[in-house]
């Protein structure tokens, strides 16, 4: 036994050598880890196709002028959002850390709302380039890879918000969850004489005294409902009634917290990760696509 | 621990990084205007790109609360692989 502790202690601190982080690589958990990685290898993609749009820019010589083509305060307002809901986002990380649970998913919600303005704007420029004419193999310019990178590159990054609207909803509908869940735990129903209706409660049905005793399965505090198991009609028959048909005969232990305050905070925070980096992609995507003027100018022929 | 040390700071960096980050951003479409150099124009798009990549990934994504290990495992990769990148195809492209 003393051997093994001592073995377990040599690991660790051999581990705590390598990582820097104790048992935990570079002192964060895997999961935040992990997302590092992946947006690591998200970073290589990006990098490969903006070297790729570098190269054919550079050997095509002539480029059209994307100040013409774009509307750049358009553009910029697409980047004053992105940076926005950038923003927003790290302040539902940094409430959901502290525990303010209200302020986290208020915030969650205005970084969701900022990724849907920015992709309604994105569809509208894309609208506003396929009007003029641009092709993904074609465009009135000349260049055909001038069109072609462009619905590659911010189509990419697109679907790269789509994602992250989606992924950030699942979040948002996780923290709304958990925080009905905690408001109920805090909160217990009661039966007239204000004993706690928990899970596990033995009660009766007040207006159906005759019957045995039933154990309380789940209580949903939000719409003032109990859900009690029937014995009688099968091994996983349950009812739902309201609170005020319920007298408790005997009370529940007080349940276990049901929410994950350390897991909660560090959801948004990968989540965060992951938004931010979308963030950083699109100033790399604005600056090399829109802004760094051509060298020699390609016009269309009108 | 990190995280201990990083809860101490309030919310007002948030607002520092989003002022800057917005700054920054209507530089680099009023340097487009002003007509600068062509070298000069792009030497400077990409500093200020480079600047709010910094921003973001310092404060928003909190590398600087994290060990330097971790910015340099993120950073180092992208480099190199930018670089050999560069050295590849960028050569091949100046040759046409």
């Amino acid at each position: 036994m003393a051997e093994a502790v001592r073995t377990l202690e040599r690991t660790e601190a051999r581990a705590a050598d390598v990582w820097a982080g104790g048992v935990s690589p570079f002192g964060m958990s895997w999961g935040k880890f992990m997302m590092w990685i992946f947006l690591l290898s998200d970073a290589f993609t990006f990098g490969g196709l903006l070297v790729a749009y570098g190269a054919v820019r550079m050997s095509s010589g002539v480029w059209p002028n994307a100040a013409e083509i774009f509307r750049i305060g358009f553009v910029g307002a697409m980047t004053f959002i992105l940076i926005c809901s950038s923003a927003t986002m790290a302040v539902a990380v940094h409430a959901a850390r502290r525990g303010d649970r209200g302020l986290a998913e208020a915030f969650l919600l205005l970084t969701l709302l900022g990724g849907l303005a920015f992709l309604g704007m994105q569809a509208v420029e894309w609208t506003h380039f396929i009007r003029e004419g641009a092709r993904l193999s074609s465009n009135p310019w000349g260049v055909p890879a001038f069109s072609a990178s462009f619905f590659i590159i911010t189509g990419f990054h697109g679907g790269h918000v789509t994602s992250g609207v989606l992924y950030l909803s699942f979040v948002l509908l996780k923290t709304r969850r958990e925080r009905q869940m905690l408001e109920a735990w805090e909160r217990p129903l009661r039966d007239r004489e204000g004993r706690r209706i928990h899970p596990g409660a033995r009660v009766r049905l007040l207006h159906l005294p005759q019957r045995p005793e039933l154990s309380v399965e789940q209580t949903y505090p939000q719409w003032g409902k109990v859900v009690v198991l029937v014995p009688e009609k099968g091994p996983n028959a349950a009812d739902m009634v309201p609170a005020e048909w319920v007298e408790v005969v005997e009370e529940a232990p007080i349940p276990p917290n049901p929410v994950d305050q350390r897991a909660h905070a560090e959801r948004i925070e990968i989540a965060g990760l992951y938004w931010h980096f979308v963030d950083l992609v699109w100033v790399f995507v604005f600056t090399l696509m829109y802004l760094i003027p051509p060298a020699i100018l390609a016009t269309a022929p009108h | 621990m990190q995280e201990e040390r990083h809860a101490e700071h309030g919310y007002a960096i948030y607002a520092i990084t989003w002022f800057w980050l917005l700054v920054i951003t209507v530089a680099e479409i009023w340097i487009t205007l002003i007509h600068l150099p062509r070298t000069l124009l792009i030497a400077g798009l990409v500093g200020m790109a480079l600047l709010k990549a910094a921003l973001i990934m310092a404060y928003f994504m909190h590398l600087r609360y994290e060990r330097p290990v971790v910015a340099a495992i993120f950073s180092l990769p992208i480099a190199v692989l930018l670089l050999a990148l560069f050295a590849v195809v960028g050569m091949d492209a100046l040759a046409f």
